[in-house]
């Protein structure tokens, strides 16, 4: 049985190489590699066939027609290692990534670790080093739970950003009971792993290295703003299971609204009707009465323009082409 | 498609040679004569050859007494079909979409390649505790702005530093039989002056700064750490590198590059000669880099390249003096 499963979301052939090379290179020799095809992609899978001769680690399934979230919850389960670790195929990993982490979690007896990663820009251009942040950025402290490593925890419970990179003891993440498959996704998943678990660790060391610059919001399937609203609601229900969605409803709600515009200004052209319809339908008749007004003040008003002025003028009162589209540049977080 | 000539000379490489192997085999481009030379190897490795050759045929296996690397990569070159060459050697294995990745290049631009330039890291074998990983320097190319863009030697910003290996690049045959290049027989080195033959004469290099080539660094390989009287052969290496690079029209844009790679060069390898042998090794050294410095060279530009004291000394130091000064310093970061 091997000590680390590491679970692999394959899109397309883009990269898939690069991904299993820095696997086959780990210094840590005892893992299985289980690849999640999630399309059609004959190069991808002739790929996969090739390497999974070259080295027996490598497993791959093949889930072309099913929901992505399903075919995660499968992998989860036919996961034997005693910790489990996510990869997207676009990316790779440093040498060392699995000896450390392991060591790490071994170490503070933790349910998972939440580390850093380096955004590389695809032309080699070195990146940038995502930061999880410390208590001295915008966030304040709440500790949820006892023992933990860092006091911003909660401000990832909020906005998680990805499961890539994170590596999980996997009798945790069986255990966790998910409301349907839909919660596999990232957001829901990682809220509720937050929320549950007694012990994390951060480490801040970059292990993950990100190939995809065009990605802002990481979190893979937010194409359509009707997923993110679906995420999002998913999030607030496991925040409601656990007694939390009183304190944090307002950054919940914040986040969902720039999330959703988000992906409306990022929208291809013939994406932008459906989003802005969903966009519409999901915030124009909002009962915002049950939020602090302070908090939103901000969000509701950029909505209200969003609808009331036309396209163009709304693009250029805000100057979104220049802002860097972050959660920071709209709101200051405060969650009491 | 082009058909690719792999050529992989092996010597005594039991350890690794499966993997090795396997990752020619397992390659997604299908298309290749694999072209292995066993230089009279006395381990298991020819029966493993032949133990591969029974169920592919694309293997052509070639045996001879043992001469060298050089020798050994001739031969491949001599007997190869292909349309395109690609060393390997038996220690090291590589990525499985290398060949495929690289035929797809050539199918977007639609030309004839010279060189196809890729990127290899070295690895300390997994026996070692530490598991360090060096990536080779990325490659630094001038007006590189897409994997597409067709390159000449004089586009390369650090000409003589890292790139030498053979096994990372990809060439088009007709360009090395037609131009008569081969590696120097019987000296070692041999990887610098082929890069350099290769360099100046062609045309059009591709530039892909991906890591396609897994580097084991040999854990017995203390061959560079006492070459005995072999570090010799770097002056002969370094006059037949001179030789071309005179008589091509790209002296005046490496001359510099070229003199610190000279001084750098006898400066590490002093420190690997046999000790019996430095004093003479040095003074040789010495005088070569006097020579070379009594043509005009810019002191400010000298001044900013890596090693600028290193130059002054070797000049003016006796051995002794420069021994002492320099024994326990890294001079060659590798």
């Amino acid at each position: 049985m091997p000590r680390i499963s590491v679970i692999i979301d394959v899109m397309d052939r883009k990269n898939l190489n690069f991904c299993l090379d820095s696997l086959i290179l780990q210094k840590y020799p005892d893992f299985e590699a289980i690849c999640v095809v999630f399309s059609k992609d004959n190069d991808a899978i002739n790929l996969l066939k090739s390497y999974s001769k070259f080295d027996s680690r490598i497993k791959y399934l093949c889930f072309s027609d099913v929901d992505f979230r399903k075919a995660r919850k499968k992998a989860i389960k036919e996961a034997r290692g005693k910790y489990i670790y996510f990869i997207n195929s676009f990316d790779s990993i440093s040498l060392l990534t699995l000896n450390e982490l392991k060591k790490t979690l071994e170490s503070s007896n933790s349910d998972f670790i939440y580390s850093n990663f380096v955004y590389f820009e695809c032309d080699f251009n070195l990146g940038n080093v995502f930061d999880i942040g410390t208590a001295s950025d915008n966030f304040q402290n709440i500790i949820n739970n006892i023992g933990n490593d860092c006091a911003a925890k909660d401000v990832f419970a909020c906005n998680p950003v990805t499961i890539y990179g994170k590596f999980f003891k996997s009798e945790f993440l069986k255990k966790i009971k998910f409301q349907n498959e839909k919660s596999y996704s990232d957001i829901p998943l990682l809220s509720e792993a937050f929320l549950l678990a007694e012990r994390i660790s951060f480490d801040r060391v970059p292990y993950y290295f990100y190939k995809d610059k065009n990605v802002l919001i990481l979190n893979k399937e937010a194409y359509f703003v009707d997923d993110i609203i679906q995420e999002r609601n998913l999030q607030e229900k496991v925040f409601k299971k656990y007694g939390k969605y009183e304190t944090y409803k307002n950054v919940l709600l914040i986040l969902k609204m720039e999330d959703c515009l988000r992906v409306l200004l990022k929208s291809k052209n013939e994406d932008f009707e459906k989003n802005y319809i969903s966009l519409k339908k999901e915030f124009i008749d909002f009962d915002y009465s049950n939020f602090n007004q302070d908090k939103i003040k901000v969000i509701k008003q950029i909505y209200a323009d969003l609808f009331e002025l036309k396209y163009a003028d709304f693009i250029e009162k805000y100057n979104f082409k220049s802002k860097g589209m972050y959660a920071k540049d709209f709101c200051n977080y405060t969650y009491l | 498609m082009p058909k690719i000539s792999v050529i992989i000379p092996i010597y005594n490489g039991e350890k690794y040679l499966r993997k090795c192997l396997n990752s020619v085999v397992f390659q997604t481009y299908k298309d290749l004569e694999i072209i292995c030379v066993d230089d009279g190897s006395n381990d298991n490795s020819l029966s493993i050859l032949n133990e591969y050759k029974k169920n592919d045929k694309r293997f052509k296996i070639i045996s001879k007494n043992n001469e060298g690397l050089s020798s050994a990569r001739n031969v491949g070159i001599e007997n190869s079909l292909g349309d395109y060459i690609s060393f390997i050697d038996c220690d090291d294995w590589v990525s499985l979409a290398l060949y495929d990745d690289f035929c797809k290049v050539l199918d977007k631009i639609n030309k004839d390649i010279d060189i196809y330039n890729f990127n290899a890291s070295k690895i300390l074998s997994s026996d070692n505790n530490l598991a360090l990983s060096c990536f080779l320097n990325v490659l630094e190319v001038r007006n590189h702005n897409s994997l597409y863009d067709i390159h000449t030697f004089a586009d390369f910003s650090n000409p003589f530093c890292g790139n030498f290996a053979a096994y990372n690049k990809i060439y088009r045959s007709d360009f090395i039989k037609n131009n008569n290049i081969a590696f120097p027989y019987g000296l070692i080195f041999e990887d610098q002056l082929f890069y350099i033959k290769t360099f100046l004469r062609a045309k059009s290099i591709i530039v892909n700064n991906n890591l396609y080539y897994m580097y084991n660094v040999r854990t017995q390989d203390n061959i560079m750490n006492n070459l005995g009287e072999k570090s010799f052969d770097i002056f002969k290496i370094i006059d037949l590198m001179e030789r071309d690079i005179k008589l091509s029209n790209l002296y005046e844009n490496l001359k510099y590059a070229f003199l610190q790679y000279k001084y750098v060069s006898y400066s590490y390898l002093l420190f690997v000669t046999a000790h019996e042998l430095q004093e003479k090794f040095y003074l040789e050294s010495q005088k070569r880099i006097i020579e070379a410095s009594l043509e005009k060279f810019d002191e400010d530009i000298m001044k900013k390249l890596r090693g600028y004291d290193v130059y002054i000394d070797i000049k003016t130091l006796d051995y002794i003096s420069f021994f002492d000064k320099y024994k326990s310093k890294v001079i060659y970061d590798r």
